[in-house]
């Protein structure tokens, strides 16, 4: 399970990028983070992996507090970052092997998870070449295999879905989906409202830092009657006036 | 041209350092700053002021006043070519900003030329303090007058003009007409045969110094007669008549200089205009075919380690295989026997294994007190310069955020970075120094002395660089380069280690005398500051340096 409450962040120079937020993710659900370009996503992310320190408030991943339990904490996280560009100078292999390693991934473990996530992911053959030469599509699916190697409770993803092909972008929404089932948590970023339609179970909504929905996609609906998702989003982004529809408990 | 001053400014202000947002950031930074200024800046502008002055000197009782000043600016002027080639390469054609600026409706030669400005007004603070530093030597040995030193500023600014000119139209030329170059590494590799060749032609050169008769060099020089600097004159014509210009306040050869920096900079613009963009676009297709490895062994290769030494790995692969670090940070601590042999070669000695031996064994000319206080100063000098601590952070560059997102701890991460310094300056030294002890029959009591010596000045320096460079880590760059070029903490480095080497070795010297010439005491009391030093650190890095760390964000 992942918490955040009144998470706060302001830049040098002044920029509040993040403005009081406050949500859960629960355990077995997948939760959809959208906003428009500098809503916050990324820096919201980039706080609840450790990243980032809050200005105020707290993140709270399972039992473990950001804030005073760090390694815990990160320990129970999978974490996408928004480039894929990672060690470059390293082979796939040599990749995994450190993150395997950083997350005392036992051998057996690792080779089982290696061989199954990069077939799935048609990296297998690459994995001795250096990640250089990899393409982006290549460079993100080695991060969301390094992500998944050590089989976290939660995962983070920001805009997981960049970059790959449908093949890969099919396989990773069915593995958050299993994730999710299989009662993990799963947050992600996405500007792709039709991917955040059919994989979500809750969206928040961020708008200049602030949360303008935190609901399911149905009480959204009824909210804007007669209106499509896309129509929604843009009204609502519109209206920075408006106030938040519903808490977390 | 507007376009051009406009580009030019963005370019310029993508590489600058940012500033540290905390007061007690900004304070050590200036504190530091100090230190490179006393440390570095002033001794290399006394040093080299003083050699021209020696130079001209001599030269004056030969009616050459101007040939130690021209010598000498035409040698800097070759360092900058050997070294400019390879920053001028990874501007021109592997800078990341190109993909960006090709599709802008811009000219080839405007593109070129902002991106040449870039170069020059980065890569001229250190050529110009030395340009300074020999027209001060000049100035002085020659009483120059208030129109001289005024003519003598249009050199401070321009002389690099017509050197990286030469390496532009060098690099249009290669990347326009020939598929040599693929990638920034063989460009790496290129400029780094160029430095092999240089090293070699030194200590050739050096052997050859045994029959070399000064005087005769002397008056070949100052009657222009010398073949190497003539033919310099030829290349680098701008030297000569900016030197002409200066010396004697010559309107003619001012107007030679301008006319020569204007047609080098014409002819590369028009290299730019006929094949800067072919250049550009062929180096986007020109990657190495990939070799597909054999499936059944690649699962053998999942092996576990202690996260201390797989992140150790890490850094060790990154350093040997990114080119640019593996010539600026490794191959560095492997080059200090040239200089060792240089200068035993300058001294005119020809004293054999056997006479060094014999020499040691009776300790003849205080010879162990050299060999001490030789291996302490070469070992922190090689550690600092290596850049591998000091850089370690700003190395992470956009991939700093993995150092926060990871669980392990800064501590753990920490001492990986900073024990990847002390393996190749300690492999450096000790590859060197071990055969060294065998060949000359050092003792094995002093030899372990002097291996205990270096590894501490190492493990010292390789703390205080990675604390240096925690305080202000250079994390936005646009390639490798960019991230040792514009990363001042080695430069901080370095003036702690001149600093530190300074006081161990004036206190060290002290000690030995007083101590009724005690080797093994004044050992002692050498480790004893070292150890010193390495507590503060400890005691500074435990304070603040993690906290740096977990404080530092990405921008």
């Amino acid at each position: 399970m992942l918490t955040i409450e009144h998470l706060s962040k302001t830049y040098h120079g002044g920029v509040k990028a993040v403005d009081d937020l406050s949500f859960q993710v629960n355990n077995g659900e997948i939760v959809g983070f959208i906003g428009l370009n500098g809503a916050g996503k990324t820096t919201t992310l980039k706080m609840m992996s450790g990243i980032l320190r809050p200005d105020g408030g707290h993140v709270q991943i399972n039992d473990y507090s950001m804030e005073t339990s760090p390694l815990e904490a990160k320990e129970n996280i999978g974490y996408i970052a928004d480039s894929p560009d990672m060690f470059l100078r390293l082979r796939g292999m040599e990749y995994l092997n450190l993150i395997g390693d950083i997350y005392k991934v036992p051998v057996a473990k690792r080779k089982e998870k290696i061989e199954s996530l990069t077939k799935r992911f048609d990296l297998f053959d690459a994995l001795e070449e250096p990640m250089q030469s990899y393409s982006h599509g290549m460079r993100q699916k080695m991060m969301v295999t390094a992500a998944l190697l050590h089989e976290p409770d939660v995962w983070i993803l920001d805009e997981p879905l960049t970059g790959l092909d449908p093949k890969s972008a099919f396989a990773l929404k069915q593995m958050m989906r299993e994730h999710a089932d299989a009662g993990h948590s799963v947050l992600f970023s996405t500007h792709v409202l039709e991917v955040a339609e059919k994989l979500c179970d809750r969206v928040v909504v961020i708008h200049h830092g602030r949360t303008l929905f935190i609901g399911t996609l149905e009480e959204l609906s009824l909210r804007y009657p007669k209106m499509d998702l896309e129509q929604i989003f843009l009204t609502m982004t519109k209206d920075e006036t408006m106030e938040p529809s519903s808490k977390e408990a | 041209m507007n376009r051009v001053r406009t580009l030019h400014k963005a370019l310029l202000s993508s590489i600058a350092m940012s500033a540290p947002q905390d007061r007690r950031r900004r304070v050590l930074l200036i504190i530091l700053s100090m230190i490179i200024v006393g440390g570095i800046f002033i001794p290399v502008i006394f040093g080299m002021g003083f050699m021209v002055k020696l130079m001209t000197d001599a030269m004056g009782e030969l009616d050459s006043v101007s040939s130690g000043l021209l010598v000498m600016l035409h040698i800097i002027t070759i360092f900058t070519v050997v070294f400019g080639i390879n920053i001028v390469f990874s501007e021109l054609y592997f800078s990341h900003d190109i993909e960006f600026l090709l599709p802008l409706p811009l000219k080839a030669e405007d593109i070129v030329l902002a991106k040449f400005w870039t170069i020059v007004s980065t890569e001229n603070v250190m050529q110009s303090i030395l340009v300074i530093s020999c027209i001060i030597g000049y100035g002085i040995s020659t009483k120059m007058g208030v129109v001289n030193w005024l003519c003598s500023l249009i050199g401070v600014l321009t002389l690099p003009v017509v050197p990286f000119a030469y390496c532009a139209i060098l690099c249009i030329l290669i990347m326009g007409l020939t598929r040599l170059v693929h990638s920034k590494d063989v460009v790496m590799r290129i400029s780094m045969g160029l430095v092999f060749v240089m090293m070699i032609v030194l200590v050739f050169s050096m052997n050859s110094m045994q029959n070399f008769d000064i005087e005769v060099f002397v008056r070949e020089v100052a009657a222009g007669e010398q073949k190497f600097f003539r033919w310099m004159n030829w290349i680098f014509p701008n030297v000569y008549f900016f030197v002409r210009f200066m010396a004697n306040a010559d309107v003619l050869a001012l107007v030679y200089y301008v006319l020569i920096n204007g047609i080098s900079l014409g002819v590369m613009l028009l290299c730019a205009r006929l094949l800067y963009f072919k250049g550009v676009l062929d180096a986007g297709s020109r990657a190495p075919r990939r070799v597909i490895k054999d499936e059944g062994k690649v699962l053998a290769k999942v092996k576990e380690l202690p996260v201390f030494w797989s992140l150790f790995l890490k850094e060790v692969r990154i350093l040997m295989r990114t080119p640019v670090y593996f010539t600026n940070c490794v191959i560095v601590n492997f080059f200090w026997p040239v200089f060792v042999v240089a200068i035993y070669k300058l001294q005119r000695m020809n004293l054999g294994f056997e006479g060094i031996r014999v020499l040691y064994g009776n300790n003849v000319f205080t010879m162990r007190v050299y060999v001490l206080f030789g291996i302490f100063i070469i070992s922190i000098i090689i550690s600092a310069m290596s850049s591998i601590a000091s850089g370690a952070i700003s190395r992470e560059g956009q991939y700093f955020q993995f150092m926060k997102y990871i669980p392990v701890s800064y501590k753990i991460q920490w001492h990986a970075k900073a024990m990847t310094g002390v393996f190749f300056s300690t492999l450096g030294m000790w590859i060197y120094l071990i055969p060294g002890f065998f060949l000359f029959s050092i003792p094995l009591a002093h030899c372990l002395c002097y291996l205990a010596i270096s590894l501490a000045s190492i493990v010292f320096i390789s703390y205080m660089g990675i604390y240096l460079d925690s305080i202000q880590p250079k994390l936005v760059w646009d390639d490798e380069l960019s991230s040792l070029r514009e990363n001042y903490n080695t430069f901080y480095a370095m003036g702690i280690a001149i600093l530190f080497a300074a006081i161990v070795t004036v206190v060290g010297v002290l000690f030995y005398r007083f101590s009724g010439k005690n080797f093994y005491l004044t050992v002692l009391c050498i480790l004893l500051f070292i150890g010193l030093g390495i507590t503060y650190i400890a005691i500074r890095t435990i304070r603040y340096g993690i906290l740096n760390l977990a404080e530092q964000e990405e921008t």
